[in-house]
């Protein structure tokens, strides 16, 4: 009776160890009852393994959010699958973290409520106690009974990113890093790569090419839309990442590239 | 010279510490009062000093004059705003459930608030008959037209990035009704429980004046009107003045432990 719901957590314990969009497509119609769709995914095939940290960059409008949803089954693709670890993505729970904090967390629940939302109700017992453990992982068990709103940027992510944590290892990031000053940035960087264990499957998309290379093992540009691969660059950088990296030279080397390409697609 | 009497009071304020500003509002228009009073400019009968209105207010609680059309009041008030605004709440909540009945039904739940309650008195008053049950019935209106059209367009009205969060944390529907529209929709809910509030108070005692009420605050200041006892008009007066400030302050202070998140 218990164990009904966690079967939605998503370790990737399984046979199936992979993520996969199988020649996915999506079309919105224009609104203009002229049958006319503005094709967003064109037939976008990826496999991404277990472990993997994978950065998605194009450019604007290109349809990275729209795959990204239907990476996180929060929308249907038009054709095509995609199947985490051998399951439909709406079966399991993933870790999903918005680009605007302010979306992400409920003002009128703190940051410890926030995060035991991640229990379906009946687990309350171990909502509690896990998100105390998570508390204290992240470094943020002082500020378990703050407000949304009376915690800076960085620290809201950090509750975000911690609330993804609490029952998947499949992440999912839709821009996280976007408008954070320096210090807040370095803070949810800090967070997010606490998650490079080999063991969580990250999907980041980014407009930053710098933290996407640091932070990554693989960046995939897209195409303008409708959207395919561009491009797959492997990031040949030592497991342990630290900041110091960006100052060496296989980095930069790294980043130009990705920034040829993205500048070719204008 | 306004300068001067704000000093003093300033001072008495950090020693005694109160907010000194309202008191000196009060304080000066109790000053006036008492002068114009004595100067005998206006007729003493319709207009008596500040003392002998605060004294026959004292009177009223003292010798038990006011209690059974006071006790009669708040007991149509608080069972009005209860079980109407529950009515409401409800009829709000199914409005908000199916996009086709609200877009039939709004718009003529719009037009009837629209019609002033007191309107409305001489419909109920022929239906239901005189009495204590039509003045309650009305406010009852009152409450459950406002709170429906609020509850049903707050509800409506929750941000799509809290609802894509809640499908990404994998919630049910209850769940997201709970702990997300209902939430989000509360500050404006609040907003038409105000409102409901204030009009309440005005109904029942406007209604309350009729031939045929038994008790009531409104009653006793017809009663005191054509009895010409003008110190306990005047005195009723400022009773029902604070039933209306305190009842507004119990909703204000509601709000602000239920929806303390927003404007931050």
């Amino acid at each position: 009776m218990v164990m009904a719901k966690n079967k939605r957590n998503c370790w990737g314990d399984g046979m199936d160890k992979h993520i996969e969009i199988n020649k996915v497509s999506k079309a919105y119609p224009l609104g203009q009852n002229n049958g006319k769709k503005m094709h967003v995914l064109d037939e976008l095939s990826l496999k991404i393994k277990k472990g993997e940290f994978v950065s998605i960059l194009g450019p604007n409008g290109c349809g990275k959010s729209t795959l990204i949803r239907t990476i996180a089954g929060l929308d249907e693709p038009d054709s095509g699958k995609v199947t985490i670890f051998g399951s439909h993505p709406a079966e399991v729970q993933i870790g999903y973290v918005p680009q605007h904090v302010s979306k992400s967390l409920y003002p009128w629940f703190d940051s410890r409520k926030n995060i035991e939302l991640a229990w379906p109700p009946g687990f309350e017992g171990e909502a509690k106690s896990q998100t105390s453990k998570l508390l204290s992982k992240f470094g943020i068990e002082n500020y378990s009974n703050y407000y949304p709103y009376q915690l800076s940027g960085g620290f809201k992510q950090l509750i975000a990113i911690a609330r993804a944590t609490a029952r998947s290892k499949v992440f999912i990031f839709d821009e996280s890093l976007n408008g954070l000053d320096y210090h807040n940035k370095t803070v949810v960087e800090n967070g997010i790569l606490k998650l490079r264990d080999g063991e969580n499957t990250v999907i980041m998309v980014s407009h930053d090419i710098d933290s996407a290379v640091l932070l990554s093992d693989k960046v995939i540009v897209l195409s303008n839309k409708p959207a395919r691969i561009q491009a797959k660059i492997p990031v040949a950088l030592p497991n342990e990442r630290t900041n110091d990296l960006r100052y060496c030279p296989e980095f930069t080397l790294i980043t130009k590239k990705v920034s040829e390409i993205l500048a070719e697609l204008g | 010279m306004d300068f001067k009497f704000v000093g003093a009071s300033s001072v008495i304020g950090k020693v005694i510490r109160i907010d000194k500003f309202p008191i000196v509002g009060f304080v000066m228009l109790f000053v006036l009062w008492g002068v114009v009073s004595l100067s005998g400019v206006l007729n003493s009968f319709l207009f008596p000093s500040p003392v002998s209105v605060i004294e026959r207010f004292f009177e009223l609680f003292l010798r038990a004059e006011i209690f059974t059309d006071l006790s009669s009041t708040l007991i149509k008030i608080f069972t009005a705003l209860i079980f109407g605004s529950a009515i409401g709440f409800g009829i709000g909540v199914l409005l908000a459930r199916w996009d086709v009945v609200y877009k039939s039904l709004s718009p003529m739940l719009d037009f009837f608030r629209s019609i002033p309650a007191t309107a409305l008195f001489p419909l109920f008053l022929i239906i239901i008959g005189a009495g204590d049950l039509t003045n309650t019935a009305l406010v009852m209106w009152v409450c459950a037209i406002y709170l429906s059209l609020y509850v049903s367009k707050g509800l409506r009205s929750t941000s799509e990035d809290y609802l894509l969060m809640a499908r990404s944390l994998r919630k049910s529907n209850l769940e997201i009704f709970l702990h997300v529209r209902l939430r989000e929709a509360l500050p404006f809910i609040f907003v038409g429980i105000r409102t409901a509030v204030s009009l309440a108070v005005v109904v029942i005692i406007v209604t309350e004046m009729f031939i045929g009420t038994s008790h009531g605050l409104g009653k006793a200041l017809i009663d005191a009107a054509y009895s010409y006892d003008i110190t306990k008009l005047y005195a009723t007066i400022i009773v029902v003045g604070l039933i209306g400030y305190f009842l507004n302050r119990v909703v204000i202070y509601a709000e602000k432990k239920m929806v303390h998140w927003e404007g931050k």
